[in-house]
């Protein structure tokens, strides 16, 4: 009876996903094999920088692969070493490099990671992205024609087709990079996805922030600067969350990293910044409520009484903001004679 | 009224106040050929030799001036030790020992920050000589200074204001070109001015501020303090009655800095009081739409209104514009003490509710405060819906504190009315240089007077 050894030999690309693969048959009980540039080896490899013969991989009784150097001019590097005349090296992962080609070479006993859930295109979502992107991409527009109609009796057509060309462009653009970076990482676009990710958080926001700003004046609310800001950071989140986990094989716990860290850093310190430009603005009152029908108002006005009340403290405030502005102002401080 | 008003004291660099539409000014400063020559009087003029009188004018001018003259100084202000000046003005006796009578905001600033400026005087003979002040009144424009070394012989003062209709003459340095009488006619008090003012029609340039304004008797009947920028002879003198009780209270020894900085915020509380007192019992309105809006409040509230006329617009906007004009002069760039309010009603039947609401939010949003960060703290402020008489309203109260001018504030309050679909109000309330309290106190007022009649 013959025994055959099943061998894989795996040309690797830089990024160690499998270039070209080759299946060797070992048979007669032989767990060996050779590989160079030349017909005689059992494995060629077009690589300049290689022999003709230039090593032989076997099968240790142990199960690890070891190498050894026939005579080669540049030996073959293991683990990122560079071994000249190496005789029955180990190789661990069974990977190794002649000249400049990366290999592996894969036994019929190796223990494989289990199957791993496609997350990517996992969830209810998976087959509705066309259908997300479409819904997205009528939201988006139906809030260009509303705000054009808002403003109107301008040029709304004006106004309407700047809005859709610039949301084409934006969303185009956006979901390229996106595409690109998947291909890289994964070796498929996704455009799809990426565009449904694109247009249906986008969406997502103005409505949401439509929404809210209606909610405020329907029930009088007093103003909350943050309010947007906070939105914006939460969906562009979720936006980044989604579109990483699309993109790249990453770990849920590291994409869900990125995905926050990102926003708050990002719009945390630009309106970060805005806020304290705006303390020490002393002409800065604050933005108004946004105004919506008065019949869409479900709760009435507090008392005047109690308005005042509240603005008791307002002094106190004012004096604080003075000082405190008053404090940091060093231009002031080195006039000096004034802060007495 | 006030548009375009400036004091007579020029001085080297444009002065942008927010008494003024800001746009505006900064346009007719930048362009207008007489302002530049105010604030820099150019090198190649000839100066005009002070002892020649124009034959055009009268007898009683030539007699006026020659009776003037050893008692009028100008009055001219150094940044550090800078040999150039930084302003100038005019200062004449009005008491033995050369206490001179001069405006406070000619020597506003060596007061406030005398480290940085020195004030000097120049006799028409050309004898120079320290100046130091003695006693500011803010709220009337008027200091008392001594001139080391002078001692010109006092002018007397008139005792009454004159009538509409009688001879005057303004004596002064205006833009640096020496001693200069101009004659003219006074016109009594200025009606409906919270200020006390007389009208002077008449020349003041920029420069005279802080000279006698005399009659044919030769008699003070005021002091030159203020004119109207590209108007014609629209000028204004502050009473010789309101120098008397200064003269009174100016003591031997010079302010300190520490004193006058209280002088100066003591007597803005005051003017603020009194200011919100005239207010205290009064809160005329007016129906504008169905809003019952606080109107011309006194006679001294400075009232204009307006609108676009043509009816093809998306709405009717009526703009209400009410100004007090009670603000002084403190330092260069700080007015204070003053009280202003607009409406903007507005009424369509083009716009559906939603595109109304969107035009009234815009407007809501409108900022009208001006100061400066070297003067004010940011303001702190409260929103919410209230209900008003009738309505309710978007109701935002700001508040912001002096820096240096302890216990005043400026007050901002914006009302919006949320009753109607496609009829509405703005209005925008703002006073300057109040006490918090009585502040607050006339804002209730003033919301409170807001009432909805359909």
């Amino acid at each position: 009876m013959e025994v055959m050894t099943r061998v894989a030999v795996e040309v690797l690309d830089s990024h160690d996903r499998v270039h070209t693969r080759e299946r060797l048959l070992l048979g007669d009980g032989k767990k060996r094999f050779t590989l160079g540039r030349g017909t005689a080896a059992d494995v060629m490899i077009d690589d300049r920088h290689s022999a003709a013969l230039h090593a032989a991989v076997e099968l240790g009784a142990d199960g690890l692969w070891r190498i050894t150097d026939l005579g080669s001019v540049n030996g073959v590097i293991v683990g990122g070493t560079r071994i000249l005349g190496a005789t029955d090296l180990a190789l661990p992962g069974g990977a190794f490099q002649i000249g400049r080609t990366r290999l592996r070479v894969r036994g019929e006993h190796e223990a494989l990671d289990p199957e791993r859930l496609d997350r990517g295109h996992a969830g209810a979502l998976s087959g509705h992205m066309p259908a997300i992107a479409m819904a997205g991409a009528i939201v988006c527009a139906w809030f260009v024609g509303y705000f054009a109609w808002l403003v109107a009796p301008r040029d709304s057509t004006t106004m309407i087709a700047a809005g859709l060309v610039s949301l084409f462009i934006a969303t185009g653009i956006w979901t390229a990079i996106w595409a690109l970076l998947t291909r890289v990482m994964r070796g498929e676009a996704r455009w799809m996805t990426h565009a449904a990710i694109a247009l249906g958080v986008a969406a997502a926001l103005i409505a949401l922030q439509w929404v809210t700003a209606l909610g405020w004046f329907a029930f009088s609310l007093p103003q909350f600067a943050a309010r947007d800001v906070l939105l914006t950071m939460v969906l562009a989140a979720v936006a980044l969350y989604w579109h990483i986990s699309t993109a790249a094989p990453i770990r849920r716990r590291t994409a869900l990293f990125y995905a926050i860290a990102v926003p708050v850093l990002i719009l945390g310190t630009t309106s970060w910044v805005e806020a304290r430009k705006h303390t020490r603005d002393v002409n800065f009152i604050g933005e108004s409520m946004q105004l919506f029908p008065p019949s869409l108002r479900l709760r009435q006005g507090g008392s005047v009484e109690g308005f005042f009340e509240r603005t008791a403290s307002l002094k106190s405030d004012a004096d604080r903001k003075r000082k405190a502005v008053a404090g940091d102002d060093t231009g002031d401080a080195a006039a000096g004679e004034d802060d007495d | 009224m006030l548009r375009g008003i400036e004091l007579t004291r020029p001085s080297v660099y444009p002065r942008a106040s927010w008494r003024l539409p800001a746009a505006c000014l900064l346009a007719a400063v930048a362009l207008a050929p007489g302002a530049a020559a105010g604030a820099r009087p150019a090198r190649s003029e000839t100066p005009a030799a002070p002892s020649v009188v124009p034959a055009a004018l009268s007898a009683s001018a030539r007699e006026a001036l020659a009776r003037a003259r050893p008692s009028v100084v100008q009055i001219k202000g150094f940044f550090g030790g800078n040999s150039a000046q930084a302003f100038h003005g005019t200062g004449f006796a009005v008491a033995p020992g050369g206490v001179l009578l001069t405006n406070y905001h000619v020597v506003a600033e060596q007061v406030l920050h005398p480290e940085k400026f020195r004030l000097e005087y120049r006799t028409t003979e050309g004898r120079i000589g320290k100046i130091t002040v003695l006693a500011i009144d803010v709220r009337h424009d008027l200091a008392v200074v001594r001139a080391d070394g002078f001692d010109g012989a006092p002018l007397a003062l008139a005792g009454t204001v004159p009538a509409k209709g009688e001879r005057a003459y303004a004596i002064g340095f205006p833009l640096d070109v020496g001693l200069t009488i101009t004659e003219g006619v006074s016109n009594g008090r200025v009606e409906d001015s919270f200020d006390p003012r007389i009208h002077y029609s008449g020349a003041i340039n920029g420069g005279m501020s802080g000279g006698p304004a005399v009659n044919a008797e030769g008699q003070v009947i005021g002091i030159n303090v203020s004119g109207y920028r590209f108007r014609q002879l629209v000028s204004f003198l502050v009473p010789a009655s309101h120098a008397r009780a200064l003269i009174d209270r100016a003591r031997k020894k010079p302010l300190t800095t520490q004193e006058a900085r209280g002088e100066v915020t003591a007597q803005l509380h005051a003017h603020a009081g009194a200011l919100l007192g005239a207010l205290e019992n009064v809160m005329s309105t007016q129906n504008s739409a169905g809003y019952v809006l606080p109107a011309k409040l006194s006679a001294f509230v400075d009232c204009s209104a307006g609108g676009d006329p043509s009816p093809d617009q998306p709405m009717q906007i009526t703009r209400v514009t009410c100004a007090a004009k009670a603000g002084l002069y403190v330092q260069e760039g700080l007015y204070t003490g003053d009280l202003r309010y607009s409406h903007f009603v507005m009424t369509s039947d083009k716009l559906d509710a939603w595109r109304f609401a969107y035009r009234l939010s815009k407007l809501s949003q409108s900022s009208g405060a001006f100061g400066s960060r070297k003067h004010v703290g940011p303001f702190a402020c409260r929103d919410n819906v209230v209900k008003l008489a009738g309505f309710d309203a978007a109701l935002m109260v700001c508040v912001r504190g002096y820096r240096k001018l302890e216990g005043l504030y400026d007050i901002t309050v914006r009302v919006t009315s949320l009753n109607e679909a496609t009829r509405g109000f703005v209005s925008h309330l703002d006073l300057y240089g109040m006490q918090y309290d009585a502040g607050m106190h006339f804002v209730r007022r003033y919301v409170e007077a807001m009432q909805w009649k359909s």
